[in-house]
């Protein structure tokens, strides 16, 4: 049995025939071609897989291709605009946030869940957000002071933009 | 460039210092952080087929039938292998030879017996990785369940079920080390203290599980295979044996990879059986493993059980030690597993001077995932075994466990320092180092707030501990086995550079420390330095990145020296590697297009001694 799905993905439509059973994360992977978004456990354990799904960080290792149908994710390689990284991209390589990488676009993909809701968190407040995503290499320290450094420059360009109105 | 003009002297002194030490955006970053990197499982070759395995869910078992009609008849299978299908296709190998070592056949996948939860037992081919999955689920085994050893203890007593019969025994090694004499150091002894412990089995994890891609072209007779591996030359020269061709038609190349911790330093089952597959089928074949098959058959670390005793006179000074080590191999040995407690053996003294030691190791087989090199590899495990008999020690004596270090410690004019076990610890003043870490971390006043709270039924643990430890794995007479590391800078045309080196990062970041290394010894930025690793077709034989070693051993092998020879101490590589070649005007040679850095002097073994044995290969835009 085969169902068709449009998933909207980083502002482009994706449409396919695709088995029930398939996940997200495989849709993005295999038919999407997208390949940034990482698996790492398959069971919502280590959030390598963390994209948004309306706006929403969800583990796309645990959602259904057939339940996005319709609406529209965002992976990190729709998080830059152009040759302009995302504050959060910038943040991560400033402050050290990486070390091998795996983990990487779904620490993005939460933070910006966590910015999105809350935009100056505490290091508490970073640390409880990324608590279902796993980082072997860093200990998240450097991650912490990834988030507040793009917290600090969304601020900034926030208040630019009220300044120059 | 813009220093180019500037006397070369001056140039060299003020370079040193520009790129290394700098805080610098890593250059491996802009890909990593926009998802346009290539782990191994983001490949995709055209007709590629999927891989996919029926693992054993029991730790030791007969297997009496395989069937596999019905994974077979799945409409999209292509093929369904068990162990008799794989002619021509080699053993998992051991790289360790030691006498006496009993090493188990290790096939690539289980013939009659299972001896570990997860051992593959039959392999899927399929067109797409969900038929390849149903198809693995519809193979049926049935095993006829078998006494399981799972207590390294147990497992050594006569009345033990035995995993492999032909040894007729579970102990695969005995190893001793002994050095002075023990037996009068206990005897003379007013206080022998002892103690049991166990540094636990545990699971590496790196953030990405393993993963192989493998494509044969016949006409080029070329193998080329992607692996999440953090040694893809010593990879590839054990594919050539596991499959049967020359190592100059393999290539191997180990491409982003997702952290290692150890586990990628190995050779497995499934980089065989892929490679071996793909020439069979005339098809690429990928395997990506899932966090449950990296849990139960990608190596484990540690699980030792020790046994210390510590002679000691009342004054606190340590007359000798006797330490009994058992070591869980696991079921079969992977490519170092019986060295690792051979690597605390050899660290068992720590920062100590130990005038007699008696050190007994047995390997012993249980029905687990083998143990093999992970973080330290055996010198953490050394470090526990000493520190906690020194702390032991310290409480059964009434002594301060800090004054109780100090008293037994080398001096700093007894360096070089031999230790008991072997080791020459070229220099260190260990007394400054403990009093300034007691400085620091306010030892006097943690006593008198720990005293206080015992007062008011508050309890503070205070704990001390001191380490050491042997790094980078070069060669030299206490490591043996160890490598030396290749590596070539290469001036191209139009004045960019290539940097080719036998490391293989895998979140280390050496592509931008390599980079700063490279652009100070030239005078260019390390922006026009292009850091190439991984792929065995383009950089000469490596060892790779494990043991802390890539970053430590780069100074010598990837620098070019400048024609005065004058590659020595004020080498930014060798501050950044914080090891100094002694005497420190190494004295280079010449030899056609190779210079090497040798070292004169004493003959005897330093810490740094790899880096002498390091070249720096100059292509031929040289600019020297």
């Amino acid at each position: 049995m085969q169902k068709n799905v449009t998933i909207h993905i980083n502002g482009q439509a994706h449409r396919h025939s695709v088995e029930p059973r398939l996940l997200l994360v495989h849709f993005l992977r295999e038919v999407a071609g997208l390949t940034g978004t990482h698996i790492g456990c398959e069971t919502s354990l280590c959030g390598a897989c963390t994209v948004l799904l309306d706006g929403r960080a969800v583990k796309s290792c645990t959602v259904l291709a057939v339940q996005a149908d319709g609406r529209s994710v965002t992976t990190v390689e729709g998080l830059a605009q152009g040759d302009k990284l995302h504050a959060l991209q910038e943040g991560f390589w400033e402050e050290h946030g990486l070390q091998c990488g795996f983990c990487t676009p779904g620490m993005l993909m939460c933070s910006h869940d966590l910015l999105a809701k809350n935009p100056a968190p505490t290091s508490a407040e970073i640390r409880e957000a990324i608590n279902g995503n796993v980082c072997r290499c860093t200990g998240y320290q450097n991650i912490v002071a990834a988030v507040k450094n793009a917290s600090r420059k969304m601020a900034k360009r926030v208040s630019a933009r009220a300044g120059a109105r | 460039m813009a220093q180019n003009g500037k006397a070369n002297g001056k140039r060299k002194a003020k370079l040193a210092a520009v790129w290394v030490g700098k805080k610098l955006k890593r250059k491996e970053d802009p890909r990593l952080i926009q998802g346009t990197s290539h782990y191994t499982d983001d490949l995709k070759l055209p007709r590629m087929l999927y891989c996919a395995f029926t693992r054993s869910p029991m730790a030791h078992a007969e297997i009496s039938a395989i069937r596999t009609d019905a994974a077979r008849a799945l409409p999209g299978v292509v093929g369904v292998y068990t162990s008799e299908d794989l002619t021509g296709l080699g053993m998992v190998p051991c790289a360790i030879q030691m006498p006496g070592l009993n090493v188990p056949p290790h096939p690539v996948l289980a013939t009659e017996r299972v001896r570990y939860l997860g051992e593959p037992v039959a392999a899927v081919v399929a067109e797409d990785f969900y038929t390849a999955r149903d198809a693995a689920e519809m193979i049926e085994v049935d095993y006829e369940p078998l006494p399981v050893v799972v207590n390294m203890e147990k497992a050594l007593e006569k009345d033990s079920p035995v995993i492999h019969q032909h040894f007729k025994t579970n102990r695969a090694f005995t190893h001793a080390l002994k050095n002075g004499d023990i037996q009068s150091a206990f005897k003379k002894a007013d206080r022998v203290v002892k103690q049991r412990m166990v540094n636990q089995r545990l699971a590496p994890m790196a953030m990405e599980p393993r993963a192989v891609l493998a494509e044969y072209l016949p006409g080029e007779n070329r193998l080329t295979v992607w692996s999440a591996t953090q040694i893809p030359h010593l990879l590839r020269t054990q594919i050539s044996v596991m499959v049967g061709l020359p190592e100059t038609a393999v290539r191997v190349i180990a491409p982003e990879v997702g952290g290692g911790f150890g586990s990628k330093l190995n050779v497995y089952r499934e980089e065989g059986l892929v490679p071996w597959l793909a020439m069979k089928l005339g098809r690429p074949v990928k395997w990506a493993e899932t966090r449950r098959e990296n849990i139960t058959s990608t190596i484990h670390g540690r699980d030792t059980i020790n046994h210390l005793e510590l002679a000691l006179k009342k004054d606190g000074k340590i007359l000798g030690l006797r330490v009994r080590i058992l070591a869980d191999m696991g079921a079969y040995h992977q490519l170092l597993t019986p060295l690792i407690p051979q690597l605390t053996a050899l660290m068992q003294a720590g920062c100590y001077k130990i005038p007699a030691i008696d050190i007994g190791i047995q390997g012993v087989f249980t029905n687990k995932m083998s143990t093999d090199a992970y973080r330290g590899a055996g010198r953490p495990e050394a470090t526990y075994n000493i520190e906690r008999i020194m702390g032991v020690a310290a409480h059964e004596l009434g002594m301060d466990p800090a004054e109780f270090r100090l008293k037994n410690f080398p001096q700093p004019k007894e360096f070089p320092f031999t230790t008991v076990t072997g080791l020459v610890y070229d220099s260190a003043k260990y007394q400054e180092s403990i009093k300034r870490a007691l400085e620091l971390s306010g030892y006097d006043s943690l006593r008198r707030r720990q005293k206080n709270g015992w007062k008011n039924g508050k309890y503070y643990g205070v704990g001390v501990s001191t380490y050491v430890e042997i790094c980078a794995i070069g060669p030299s007479a206490a490591t043996p086995a160890g490598g030396w590391e290749s590596g070539t800078v290469r001036i191209e045309p139009t004045g960019k550079v290539t940097v080719l080196t036998g490391a293989s990062p895998h979140g280390q970041g050496q592509e931008t420390t390599f980079a700063q290394l490279i652009a100070d010894e030239l005078g260019i930025d390390p922006e026009d330095v292009n850091v190439i690793h991984g792929d065995t077709l383009a950089v000469p034989y490596g060892i790779g990145t494990f043991g802390s070693r890539a970053t430590a051993g780069l100074p010598g092998h990837a620098k070019a020296e400048n024609k005065d020879g004058d590659a020595g101490s004020s080498s930014a590589g060798y501050q950044a590697s914080r090891h100094h070649l002694r005497p420190r005007t190494p004295e280079c040679q010449r030899r056609q297009e190779v210079y090497f850095l040798r070292r004169t002097g004493d003959g005897r073994v330093h810490g740094a001694q790899y880096s002498s044995w390091i070249r720096a290969r100059i292509g031929s835009h040289t600019l020297l």
